[in-house]
Protein backbone atom coordinates (compact mmCIF):
# COMPACT_ATOMS: atom_id res chain seq x y z
CA UNK A 1 0.00 0.00 0.00
CA UNK A 2 1.32 3.41 -0.92
CA UNK A 3 1.57 5.89 1.93
CA UNK A 4 0.35 9.42 1.33
CA UNK A 5 3.03 11.69 2.82
CA UNK A 6 0.88 14.62 3.77
CA UNK A 7 1.90 16.98 6.56
CA UNK A 8 -1.01 15.98 8.76
CA UNK A 9 0.30 12.41 8.78
CA UNK A 10 3.54 13.45 10.46
CA UNK A 11 3.59 12.87 14.18
CA UNK A 12 4.69 15.79 16.39
CA UNK A 13 8.03 14.03 16.90
CA UNK A 14 8.57 13.58 13.17
CA UNK A 15 7.76 17.25 12.56
CA UNK A 16 10.26 18.29 15.21
CA UNK A 17 12.93 16.08 13.70
CA UNK A 18 12.40 17.48 10.19
CA UNK A 19 12.54 21.00 11.58
CA UNK A 20 15.79 20.22 13.41
CA UNK A 21 17.34 18.64 10.31
CA UNK A 22 16.37 21.70 8.28
CA UNK A 23 18.03 23.99 10.79
CA UNK A 24 21.15 21.84 10.97
CA UNK A 25 21.45 21.94 7.17
CA UNK A 26 21.97 25.65 7.41
CA UNK A 27 24.48 25.34 10.24
CA UNK A 28 26.47 22.72 8.32
CA UNK A 29 26.55 25.01 5.29
CA UNK A 30 27.85 27.86 7.48
CA UNK A 31 30.59 25.62 8.89
CA UNK A 32 31.56 24.20 5.49
CA UNK A 33 31.89 27.65 3.93
CA UNK A 34 33.72 29.15 6.92
CA UNK A 35 36.23 26.29 6.72
CA UNK A 36 36.63 26.82 2.98
CA UNK A 37 37.17 30.53 3.56
CA UNK A 38 39.74 29.84 6.30
CA UNK A 39 41.76 27.89 3.78
CA UNK A 40 42.06 30.95 1.54
CA UNK A 41 43.21 33.57 4.07
CA UNK A 42 46.58 34.11 5.77
CA UNK A 43 47.07 32.33 9.14
CA UNK A 44 46.63 35.59 11.10
CA UNK A 45 43.12 36.14 9.71
CA UNK A 46 42.12 32.52 10.29
CA UNK A 47 41.63 33.02 14.05
CA UNK A 48 38.54 35.16 13.53
CA UNK A 49 37.00 32.54 11.26
CA UNK A 50 37.79 29.66 13.63
CA UNK A 51 36.20 31.64 16.47
CA UNK A 52 33.04 31.94 14.35
CA UNK A 53 33.14 28.19 13.66
CA UNK A 54 33.47 27.61 17.41
CA UNK A 55 30.58 29.92 18.39
CA UNK A 56 28.23 28.58 15.68
CA UNK A 57 29.01 24.98 16.68
CA UNK A 58 28.35 25.74 20.36
CA UNK A 59 25.00 27.37 19.57
CA UNK A 60 23.97 24.35 17.50
CA UNK A 61 25.04 21.99 20.26
CA UNK A 62 22.73 23.87 22.64
CA UNK A 63 19.87 23.36 20.20
CA UNK A 64 20.70 19.67 19.76
CA UNK A 65 20.84 19.27 23.53
CA UNK A 66 17.36 20.78 23.80
CA UNK A 67 16.10 18.39 21.13
CA UNK A 68 17.64 15.34 22.82
CA UNK A 69 16.23 16.38 26.18
CA UNK A 70 12.72 16.79 24.85
CA UNK A 71 12.88 13.43 23.03
CA UNK A 72 14.01 11.72 26.25
CA UNK A 73 11.26 13.42 28.23
CA UNK A 74 8.60 12.60 25.64
CA UNK A 75 9.87 9.03 25.42
CA UNK A 76 9.85 8.55 29.18
CA UNK A 77 13.60 7.94 29.60
CA UNK A 78 13.89 11.17 31.59
CA UNK A 79 11.53 12.78 34.09
CA UNK A 80 11.03 16.43 34.98
CA UNK A 81 12.24 17.32 38.46
CA UNK A 82 10.24 20.19 39.86
CA UNK A 83 11.99 22.54 42.27
CA UNK A 84 12.12 26.21 43.20
CA UNK A 85 14.14 27.99 40.53
CA UNK A 86 15.51 31.53 40.79
CA UNK A 87 14.44 33.08 37.50
CA UNK A 88 16.84 36.02 37.46
CA UNK A 89 19.95 33.85 37.76
CA UNK A 90 18.61 31.38 35.18
CA UNK A 91 17.94 34.17 32.69
CA UNK A 92 21.38 35.63 33.35
CA UNK A 93 23.04 32.26 32.68
CA UNK A 94 20.99 31.80 29.51
CA UNK A 95 22.00 35.21 28.22
CA UNK A 96 25.64 34.51 29.03
CA UNK A 97 25.55 31.19 27.12
CA UNK A 98 24.05 32.82 24.01
CA UNK A 99 26.24 35.91 24.00
CA UNK A 100 29.05 34.55 21.75
CA UNK A 101 26.52 33.50 19.10
CA UNK A 102 24.69 36.83 19.32
CA UNK A 103 28.00 38.67 18.93
CA UNK A 104 28.74 36.74 15.74
CA UNK A 105 25.38 37.83 14.37
CA UNK A 106 25.88 41.43 15.57
CA UNK A 107 22.87 41.29 17.87
CA UNK A 108 22.94 42.76 21.41
CA UNK A 109 21.38 40.91 24.33
CA UNK A 110 19.85 42.65 27.33
CA UNK A 111 18.54 41.23 30.61
CA UNK A 112 15.36 42.95 31.78
CA UNK A 113 14.07 41.77 35.16
CA UNK A 114 12.58 43.61 38.14
CA UNK A 115 14.74 44.01 41.26
CA UNK A 116 12.73 41.41 43.19
CA UNK A 117 11.27 38.35 41.54
CA UNK A 118 9.89 35.28 43.24
CA UNK A 119 11.28 31.86 42.38
CA UNK A 120 9.16 29.62 40.17
CA UNK A 121 8.29 25.96 40.42
CA UNK A 122 9.70 24.14 37.42
CA UNK A 123 12.53 21.91 36.18
CA UNK A 124 15.59 24.12 35.87
CA UNK A 125 17.23 22.17 33.01
CA UNK A 126 14.01 22.13 30.98
CA UNK A 127 13.36 25.85 31.44
CA UNK A 128 16.94 26.78 30.63
CA UNK A 129 17.03 24.55 27.57
CA UNK A 130 13.71 25.98 26.34
CA UNK A 131 14.92 29.56 26.78
CA UNK A 132 18.23 28.77 25.07
CA UNK A 133 16.40 27.24 22.08
CA UNK A 134 14.02 30.16 21.88
CA UNK A 135 16.84 32.68 22.26
CA UNK A 136 18.59 31.08 19.32
CA UNK A 137 15.60 31.90 17.10
CA UNK A 138 15.22 35.46 18.42
CA UNK A 139 18.90 36.22 17.80
CA UNK A 140 18.69 34.86 14.24
CA UNK A 141 15.44 36.74 13.63
CA UNK A 142 16.92 40.05 14.72
CA UNK A 143 20.08 39.53 12.68
CA UNK A 144 17.80 39.27 9.63
CA UNK A 145 15.83 42.37 10.45
CA UNK A 146 16.52 45.66 8.67
CA UNK A 147 16.12 47.56 11.96
CA UNK A 148 19.18 49.54 13.01
CA UNK A 149 18.75 48.63 16.68
CA UNK A 150 19.29 44.87 16.81
CA UNK A 151 18.70 44.31 20.50
CA UNK A 152 16.95 41.28 21.94
CA UNK A 153 15.73 41.20 25.52
CA UNK A 154 15.44 38.24 27.81
CA UNK A 155 13.07 39.24 30.57
CA UNK A 156 10.71 38.19 33.32
CA UNK A 157 7.91 39.93 35.19
CA UNK A 158 5.02 39.19 37.49
CA UNK A 159 1.53 38.74 36.12
CA UNK A 160 -1.78 37.71 37.63
CA UNK A 161 -1.11 34.12 36.60
CA UNK A 162 2.51 33.78 37.72
CA UNK A 163 5.96 34.76 36.48
CA UNK A 164 6.23 35.42 32.74
CA UNK A 165 9.69 34.69 31.32
CA UNK A 166 10.67 34.96 27.68
CA UNK A 167 12.42 36.69 24.79
CA UNK A 168 11.33 40.03 23.34
CA UNK A 169 12.30 42.36 20.52
CA UNK A 170 11.10 45.73 19.33
CA UNK A 171 11.54 45.06 15.63
CA UNK A 172 8.99 42.24 15.50
CA UNK A 173 5.24 42.10 15.97
CA UNK A 174 4.01 38.65 16.90
CA UNK A 175 0.42 37.50 17.12
CA UNK A 176 -1.28 34.49 18.69
CA UNK A 177 -2.75 33.61 15.29
CA UNK A 178 0.72 33.49 13.66
CA UNK A 179 2.06 31.33 16.49
CA UNK A 180 -0.87 28.94 16.05
CA UNK A 181 -0.18 28.76 12.30
CA UNK A 182 3.55 28.23 12.94
CA UNK A 183 2.74 25.27 15.20
CA UNK A 184 0.69 23.72 12.40
CA UNK A 185 3.37 24.34 9.75
CA UNK A 186 6.50 23.54 11.80
CA UNK A 187 8.52 20.66 10.32
CA UNK A 188 6.52 20.80 7.13
CA UNK A 189 6.76 24.28 5.57
CA UNK A 190 10.20 25.71 4.90
CA UNK A 191 9.24 29.00 6.53
CA UNK A 192 6.65 28.04 9.15
CA UNK A 193 7.04 31.23 11.18
CA UNK A 194 7.74 33.87 8.55
CA UNK A 195 6.55 36.66 10.87
CA UNK A 196 9.57 35.91 13.05
CA UNK A 197 12.36 34.31 11.04
CA UNK A 198 13.14 33.13 7.50
CA UNK A 199 14.34 29.65 8.47
CA UNK A 200 12.61 26.66 10.07
CA UNK A 201 12.32 28.34 13.54
CA UNK A 202 13.36 25.04 15.13
CA UNK A 203 14.11 26.62 18.51
CA UNK A 204 10.48 27.71 18.90
CA UNK A 205 9.22 24.15 18.45
CA UNK A 206 11.91 22.63 20.67
CA UNK A 207 11.04 25.15 23.41
CA UNK A 208 7.33 24.41 23.00
CA UNK A 209 7.94 20.68 23.19
CA UNK A 210 10.20 21.00 26.26
CA UNK A 211 7.71 23.21 28.08
CA UNK A 212 4.85 20.81 27.36
CA UNK A 213 6.66 18.27 29.57
CA UNK A 214 6.14 20.62 32.53
CA UNK A 215 2.51 21.28 31.51
CA UNK A 216 2.94 24.70 29.97
CA UNK A 217 3.43 26.26 26.52
CA UNK A 218 4.86 29.30 24.84
CA UNK A 219 2.54 32.22 24.29
CA UNK A 220 2.79 35.61 22.66
CA UNK A 221 3.60 38.30 25.21
CA UNK A 222 4.35 42.01 25.40
CA UNK A 223 6.78 43.56 27.85
CA UNK A 224 8.13 47.12 27.99
CA UNK A 225 6.84 47.94 24.47
CA UNK A 226 8.41 44.84 22.94
CA UNK A 227 6.72 41.81 21.46
CA UNK A 228 7.91 38.30 22.16
CA UNK A 229 7.34 34.69 23.12
CA UNK A 230 7.21 33.71 26.76
CA UNK A 231 6.13 31.09 29.24
CA UNK A 232 4.08 31.68 32.38
CA UNK A 233 5.23 29.69 35.40
CA UNK A 234 3.71 29.32 38.86
CA UNK A 235 5.48 31.38 41.54
CA UNK A 236 6.84 29.47 44.51
CA UNK A 237 4.57 30.61 47.34
CA UNK A 238 6.43 28.88 50.18
CA UNK A 239 9.66 30.73 49.49
CA UNK A 240 7.68 33.90 49.05
CA UNK A 241 6.77 33.77 52.77
CA UNK A 242 10.36 33.27 53.95
CA UNK B 1 41.62 33.87 -12.45
CA UNK B 2 40.17 36.80 -10.47
CA UNK B 3 37.61 39.18 -11.94
CA UNK B 4 40.16 41.98 -11.78
CA UNK B 5 42.61 39.95 -13.85
CA UNK B 6 39.87 39.04 -16.31
CA UNK B 7 38.63 42.63 -16.44
CA UNK B 8 35.07 41.79 -15.41
CA UNK B 9 34.47 43.57 -12.14
CA UNK B 10 30.77 43.56 -11.34
CA UNK B 11 28.35 45.04 -8.89
CA UNK B 12 26.69 42.07 -7.18
CA UNK B 13 23.43 42.51 -5.31
CA UNK B 14 23.42 39.77 -2.66
CA UNK B 15 20.12 38.97 -0.95
CA UNK B 16 20.81 36.62 1.94
CA UNK B 17 19.13 36.84 5.36
CA UNK B 18 21.76 34.69 7.06
CA UNK B 19 24.44 37.13 8.21
CA UNK B 20 27.17 34.49 8.56
CA UNK B 21 26.58 33.02 5.11
CA UNK B 22 26.42 36.51 3.63
CA UNK B 23 29.80 37.34 5.17
CA UNK B 24 31.46 34.31 3.58
CA UNK B 25 29.86 35.01 0.17
CA UNK B 26 30.94 38.65 0.32
CA UNK B 27 34.50 37.84 1.32
CA UNK B 28 34.85 35.38 -1.57
CA UNK B 29 33.28 37.68 -4.15
CA UNK B 30 35.29 40.70 -2.97
CA UNK B 31 38.44 38.65 -3.30
CA UNK B 32 37.51 38.25 -6.94
CA UNK B 33 37.37 42.03 -7.20
CA UNK B 34 33.57 42.43 -7.30
CA UNK B 35 31.66 45.14 -5.47
CA UNK B 36 28.85 43.86 -3.27
CA UNK B 37 25.64 45.32 -1.87
CA UNK B 38 24.16 43.05 0.76
CA UNK B 39 20.48 43.07 1.69
CA UNK B 40 18.73 40.90 4.24
CA UNK B 41 15.17 41.68 3.15
CA UNK B 42 13.36 42.12 -0.18
CA UNK B 43 12.59 45.74 0.67
CA UNK B 44 16.25 46.51 1.36
CA UNK B 45 17.23 44.82 -1.91
CA UNK B 46 14.90 47.01 -3.96
CA UNK B 47 16.35 50.12 -2.27
CA UNK B 48 19.91 48.87 -2.87
CA UNK B 49 19.23 48.21 -6.56
CA UNK B 50 17.64 51.63 -6.84
CA UNK B 51 20.74 53.24 -5.34
CA UNK B 52 23.08 51.35 -7.63
CA UNK B 53 22.27 49.27 -10.70
CA UNK B 54 23.39 45.67 -10.10
CA UNK B 55 25.15 43.61 -12.79
CA UNK B 56 24.20 40.32 -11.10
CA UNK B 57 21.76 39.29 -8.38
CA UNK B 58 22.67 36.47 -6.03
CA UNK B 59 19.51 35.43 -4.24
CA UNK B 60 18.77 32.85 -1.63
CA UNK B 61 15.38 31.17 -1.97
CA UNK B 62 14.19 31.64 1.62
CA UNK B 63 14.11 35.29 2.61
CA UNK B 64 12.16 36.71 5.53
CA UNK B 65 8.42 37.15 4.91
CA UNK B 66 8.83 36.23 1.21
CA UNK B 67 10.34 33.58 -0.95
CA UNK B 68 12.94 34.36 -3.55
CA UNK B 69 10.62 33.79 -6.48
CA UNK B 70 8.04 36.27 -5.15
CA UNK B 71 10.85 38.80 -4.83
CA UNK B 72 12.04 38.12 -8.38
CA UNK B 73 8.58 38.73 -9.83
CA UNK B 74 8.54 42.13 -8.19
CA UNK B 75 12.17 42.92 -9.03
CA UNK B 76 11.76 41.97 -12.69
CA UNK B 77 8.62 44.10 -13.05
CA UNK B 78 10.94 47.14 -13.20
CA UNK B 79 12.22 47.61 -16.75
CA UNK B 80 15.71 48.71 -15.67
CA UNK B 81 16.28 45.42 -13.86
CA UNK B 82 14.57 43.07 -16.32
CA UNK B 83 17.85 41.94 -17.90
CA UNK B 84 19.89 41.57 -14.72
CA UNK B 85 20.96 37.90 -14.52
CA UNK B 86 20.21 35.96 -11.35
CA UNK B 87 22.08 33.25 -9.48
CA UNK B 88 19.55 31.42 -7.31
CA UNK B 89 20.60 29.46 -4.22
CA UNK B 90 18.11 26.73 -3.38
CA UNK B 91 17.77 23.64 -1.22
CA UNK B 92 17.37 20.26 -2.87
CA UNK B 93 13.65 20.52 -2.06
CA UNK B 94 13.23 23.57 -4.29
CA UNK B 95 15.53 22.39 -7.04
CA UNK B 96 12.81 21.07 -9.38
CA UNK B 97 10.84 24.27 -9.06
CA UNK B 98 13.96 26.34 -9.67
CA UNK B 99 14.64 24.44 -12.90
CA UNK B 100 11.34 25.53 -14.46
CA UNK B 101 11.73 27.18 -17.85
CA UNK B 102 9.56 30.11 -16.75
CA UNK B 103 12.13 31.05 -14.14
CA UNK B 104 14.82 31.16 -16.78
CA UNK B 105 12.80 33.04 -19.38
CA UNK B 106 10.66 35.38 -17.30
CA UNK B 107 12.89 35.96 -14.30
CA UNK B 108 16.38 35.70 -15.74
CA UNK B 109 17.56 32.89 -13.48
CA UNK B 110 20.76 31.78 -15.22
CA UNK B 111 22.32 29.57 -12.58
CA UNK B 112 20.71 27.47 -9.86
CA UNK B 113 23.04 26.30 -7.12
CA UNK B 114 21.99 23.69 -4.57
CA UNK B 115 23.17 24.85 -1.17
CA UNK B 116 24.18 21.40 0.09
CA UNK B 117 26.67 21.26 -2.79
CA UNK B 118 27.67 24.90 -2.64
CA UNK B 119 31.28 26.00 -2.32
CA UNK B 120 32.63 29.53 -2.44
CA UNK B 121 34.45 28.62 -5.63
CA UNK B 122 31.21 27.45 -7.30
CA UNK B 123 29.51 30.69 -6.28
CA UNK B 124 32.34 32.83 -7.71
CA UNK B 125 32.33 30.77 -10.93
CA UNK B 126 28.56 31.15 -11.29
CA UNK B 127 28.76 34.92 -10.84
CA UNK B 128 31.56 35.11 -13.39
CA UNK B 129 29.57 32.98 -15.85
CA UNK B 130 26.34 34.91 -15.72
CA UNK B 131 27.66 38.41 -15.15
CA UNK B 132 28.04 41.12 -17.64
CA UNK B 133 30.85 43.68 -17.34
CA UNK B 134 30.10 46.93 -15.52
CA UNK B 135 29.95 49.99 -17.74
Amino acid sequence: MQRDHRANEFSEQEKLFVSLADGMNNTMLQLALLSEQAGTVPPKSQNVLWQTVHDVSRASLQLLEGYTLTMRLQGGTAEPELEAVAVTSLLYDTLHLLEPYAKQLQVSLVLDVPAKLQPVITDRAILQSALLSLGHVFITAHSESDATNKTVKIGAHMSGHGIVAGWYGQSIQLTTQALRRARRLGGWAQQPYGELVSGPATGVFIADSLLSTVSTRLHVARYHNASGLAVTLPACRQLQLV
Amino acid sequence: MSAVAAGIIMHVLLIEPDVLLAKTYMAALRKQGHRISHSVTAQQAIAAADARQPDVVVLTFAIARHNGVEFLYEFKSYTEWRDVPVVLLVSQLNHDMAQRESLRHELGVREVLIVSQLTLKKLCDAVANVGRPAL
